[in-house]
This record gives structure tokens, sequence and C-alpha cells, in this order.
């Protein structure tokens, strides 16, 4: 049972007196459908913030269009413009008030953290520490190049002369491990209160 | 966190989610990967959750590199008793391996670490006639002046450096204390600051260096710059070598690997006791505050913190014991209220302070025994 069901993928009406009307409808229908997914889609490079800045800026995009089009043209209209406007943001990334997101969530603040923050970070932090030491040898490097160092798939491939397919199956194994050892932190912690 | 405690049940799910989201980040441009991306989400909302938790994870575990060193080891005690109570039925199968000390997360780290320290190290370049200075400050002092080539040098107090302005080269060498460069743009002719284990190399950017012991900080406002190690037959790099020695790495792909870009918005501190690497995200306005008087340390050992003191406010402060040096502070200093910061630090260390003439000395607090 789908929570958000998909539009429909026909035709809008042209030239329409009304067309204005129902364009505009059919845009917040796409938009209430996808935000979430907008953002998760933002979200795999670029920070929470960032990311709702740039998914705001991609439905303006979207209003000014002249042209009526189909809804998944609009879709795919929106999530296209949503990425070049990621990867511009990575690229222009200096001159951009908020920081790295690849560092985590430290970025997602605009203020500085608190002491207690930064001590709930530090705890988190030791814990993905002590994960990924867990990890075998290779596995750990090809994450900490993709990951902490923002490597493609390609690069780490070459640096550790290793296939593609291999450095993605290390990606997942790593996730998959830390997400378990972080979900069985946080089961202690509730069972401690 | 309502959380089912049979987690592996949905592992397979989770690790479709993470399929996703590797090929999302690879070709963020495919419309049509998006589609089906999108009709995957649609098709299950379990499929959107676990993709959310992808994501949770991938930030979390991105904490690790700002986070390196002796506090892995030295709390990490109260995390990893507890990992091991995880039920068996929690583990992915492929993970056998015994939960080590924390120690061992610290070492883990020292490897992504020493990554940076074996790079082919870059000669510094020699050729050529050279236009020589040497600069110094004394402590408290704060001295602005730009090079012949238009860039801008602004040094903190108890600094010291040495220009080197060749037709092909900018070196200059930071041998004490700290500065900010704003580097006047010239592609043809590096900009290198070279200070303790590292070649800090820019183009056209601003940035910051500061130096004590065997530590730098490097913090970038804007534009990149690439952090190398300087060769050195002894001293850190040859430490870091053993340290990786020692765990057994593979020394192979190590040697391959690139210079470490640091970007703006970013600070790489390398060194010091534990000669562990920190990468932090900071705030542009905030990299060379202390030209205003302002002092931001993340974790910062407390003999570099008051090495910064001194330079900038003139203001001595000894510590009676160097294990001292080791403690890790976080905060601002503000370099008219040295005082007052100095009287807050038994509130935070397990210290005490006093004065001796003008300078503070810093010791070991002894716990009255009872």
């Amino acid at each position: 049972m789908p929570a958000v069901t998909l539009l429909p993928v026909g035709d809008l009406p042209q030239s329409d007196q009304c067309a204005e009307k129902t364009r505009n409808s059919a845009l917040s229908l796409l938009f209430v459908a996808h935000n979430e997914e907008l953002l998760s889609f933002l979200m795999t490079r670029l920070s929470e913030a960032e990311a709702r800045e740039v998914a705001q800026e991609s439905y303006a995009r979207l209003l000014r269009l002249d042209q009526l089009e189909t809804l998944s043209f609009l879709r795919a209209y929106l999530f296209k413009t949503a990425s070049n406007l990621s990867i511009d943001r990575l690229r222009h990334r200096a001159t951009l008030r908020i920081t790295q997101p690849q560092l985590g969530f430290l970025h997602e603040l605009a203020s500085e953290p608190t002491p207690e923050e930064l001590t709930a970070r530090e705890q988190e932090a030791r814990l993905a520490a002590s994960c990924l030491e867990e990890l075998p040898e290779a596995c750990r490097r090809a994450f900490l190049l993709y990951r902490v160092y923002e490597y493609s798939l390609a690069e780490v491939s070459h640096e550790m002369g290793v296939s593609e397919r291999m450095i993605r199956y290390y990606v997942v194994q790593a996730l998959s491990h830390c997400r378990m050892r972080l979900k069985a932190s946080r089961c202690e912690q509730d069972a401690q209160k | 966190m309502n959380d089912d405690p049979t987690v592996t049940s949905d592992l397979p799910r989770f690790r479709e989610a993470c399929e996703w989201f590797v090929q999302l980040r690879e070709q963020p441009e495919s419309t049509n990967l998006i589609a089906e991306w999108l009709s995957w989400c649609n098709s299950d909302p379990r499929n959107r959750q676990a993709f959310e938790e992808v994501r949770n994870t991938w930030l979390i575990v991105g904490l690790v590199p700002a986070h390196t060193g002796v506090d892995a080891r030295a709390d990490g005690s109260q995390i990893v008793p507890a990992a091991r109570h995880t039920p068996p039925a929690c583990r992915p199968g492929r993970i056998h391996r015994p939960y080590k000390l924390a120690a061992a997360a610290a070492a883990g780290l020292a490897i992504a670490a020493g990554i940076f320290w074996l790079l082919v190290p870059a000669p510094l370049s020699t050729s050529g006639s050279a236009d020589v200075s040497t600069f110094a400050t004394v402590p408290g002092e704060h001295r602005s002046f730009m090079l012949a080539d238009g860039s801008r040098v602004e040094m903190a107090g108890d600094s010291r450096l040495r220009v080197s302005l060749r037709a092909q080269t900018r070196d200059i060498e930071l041998q004490e204390g700290e500065a900010y460069f704003n580097v006047a743009h010239d592609r043809a002719r590096p900009f290198t600051v070279h200070a303790g284990a590292l070649h800090v190399r820019a183009v056209g950017t601003r940035f910051d260096v500061r130096t004590s012991a065997d530590r730098v900080v490097v913090a970038v406002e804007e534009g990149v710059v690439v952090v190398e190690p300087r060769p050195e037959p002894t001293g850190p790099m040859s430490s870091m070598l053993s340290t990786i020695r020692s765990l057994g790495g593979d020394a192979r792909p190590i040697n391959r690997l690139r210079p470490l870009h640091v970007r703006g918005g970013q600070e790489i501190a390398v060194g010091g006791p534990e000669q562990d690497l920190q990468l932090l995200p900071i705030e542009p306005t905030q990299v060379s505050s202390w030209r205003e008087g302002r002092l931001r340390f993340a974790r910062e050992p407390l003999q570099s913190v008051i090495s910064s003191i001194r330079g900038v406010s003139g203001q001595e402060i000894e510590l009676a014991d160097p294990d001292l040096g080791e403690l890790r502070f976080t905060g601002t200093v503000f370099s008219s209220g040295v005082e007052a910061w100095v009287h807050a630090l038994p509130a935070i260390f397990p210290v005490t302070v006093h004065r001796d003439g003008a300078r503070f000395i810093i010791e070991h607090r002894v716990e009255p025994r009872g």
C-alpha cells in the first residue's frame, strides 16, 4: 500500500482558460507527492539545509516554465533542475555560507553547536569510529575514501586497484554494519532510561 | 526510536537502499535513474524508510574524521561494552571480528590520518634567484604587510616566517606561530606555505596556518589548498609511518594516494601529542577571527591553545607538567579576557591555576584524600 500515489502521466489540457490554474494545481500536487523524495535525493550530496534551499529553488523554476507540459515531464524537469542546482552548489561551495555537508550534520547548524551538542556528537562519532574499526581493512579504507574524502566509486577503485563493483559492495557493507551498531546502541540507551 | 529488535530482518531492504543511495550519488543527473528510484520509493513505504535510514547512517558516520586520537581511547570504553550486549542476531554474519578496545578505533583512524602522510613528497623548489626576507613578531604584536607578488600576510604575535619569492615559486616558511594569507592569484607560480610537517599549496585563496611544536592547523576561508606531508627523515612523519606499519597496513595503495584538498570552510589539524589528524568544518568567517582578538578552538591540545594565546595577547602561561598540554580544549578565548579564561580552567580540567609575577602557572589538581 503505497503512502504516496503516483501522479497520472497524461497530458494536461492545453490553451485552456483554466490551463494555468490546472497547471498550478498539478504543480502543487507534484510538490506534495515528491517533496520528500526530492529532499532525500538532494541529501545524498548536500546537507539538509542546503537540500531544502535547492528544492525550493527548483520549484520556483518549475513555476516559471512557460510551456504546459505533461506531469511526467514536470517531474523529470524538477529532479533535473534540482540535480543541476546541487552540482552548482558543490562547485561553488567555497563561497557558500553553509559549509561542507560531507562532514556530517555539524553543518546542519546555522550557529555554533553548544557544548552539550558537541558532547552528543562526539559520542556518536566515537561509536561510528569503533564501528569502522570493526570492518575488515580493505572495506574500511574503501568506505573512508568514499564517504569522508568524497572520492567517486571510480576513484576509489583506481586507488585501491579493486573493481568498482567491489567498492560498491564495501560501501554497502560498511553502511549496513554501522547502521546495525548505531541501532543497537540506541536500543541500549533506551533500555537504560 | 520504535525499534524492532530483529533489526536483521530488514537488512536486505537496507542494502537495497544503500545501492540506490550510491547510484544516485554517482549519477545525480540521470533522469531515468531518478524515475526508477522514485517508483522504487513509492512501491513500498518501507523502501522510503530504509532510504532515510541510509542517509542518517551516512551522516553520522561522516563525523568520524573530526574526532580522532586519544579521546576515542579514553572514553570509548563506555561504548564498546555496550556493543557486547548486542544480541548476536543483530550482527551481520560477515563481521566476526571480536570487538576490540576502543584504543583500536583510534588506531584505525590513525590509518586514515596516515594516508596523507605517505604521499609522494614534493621537493622544495630551490631554483632561480630568490628574494628572501624574514619577518618576526613579538608576543601580542599583530603585523600586516603585502608581499612583492601582491599577496597579503597578517602575522599573529610570537610568529616567525621566511618568504622566498622566485620566478617560478613562492615559498613561505612558517617557522613558528600563526599567519593568515590572502594569496594573489598566479597559476604559474605556486604559493606554498611550509609549516611543521606539512606543505600547504595554494593558487589564489585565503587561508590561515598556525604551528606550534609539531602540530599544524590549516583553516581555509575561501578556495582550496592542497596539503601534503613534507619529507622528513625523522619526526612526525616517520612516527606516523611506524604507526601504520605496526598496524599491518598495506602500504602499496597508501603510497598512491593523492594529496588532500582542504576547501573553504574546512580546517585540518595534524600532529600534536597523539599524531592525530582532524578535519573539521569551520565557518569561513571564523578562519582568521584571531585578528579581531577571538581565538576559536575545537578539541585543540592545551599546549597549542596556550601558544596561540601568547601570540595574540602576549600573556605567558606555563604548564607545570607537559602532560597537561594534551588536554583538549573546545571553545572561544578572547584576547582581552585571557585572565578570566585561565581562572575558569579549573572548572573544565582537573587543574589549579596560580600566578607567578606576570605569568600564570597551570598545575595538576591534587585531590584531597578522604
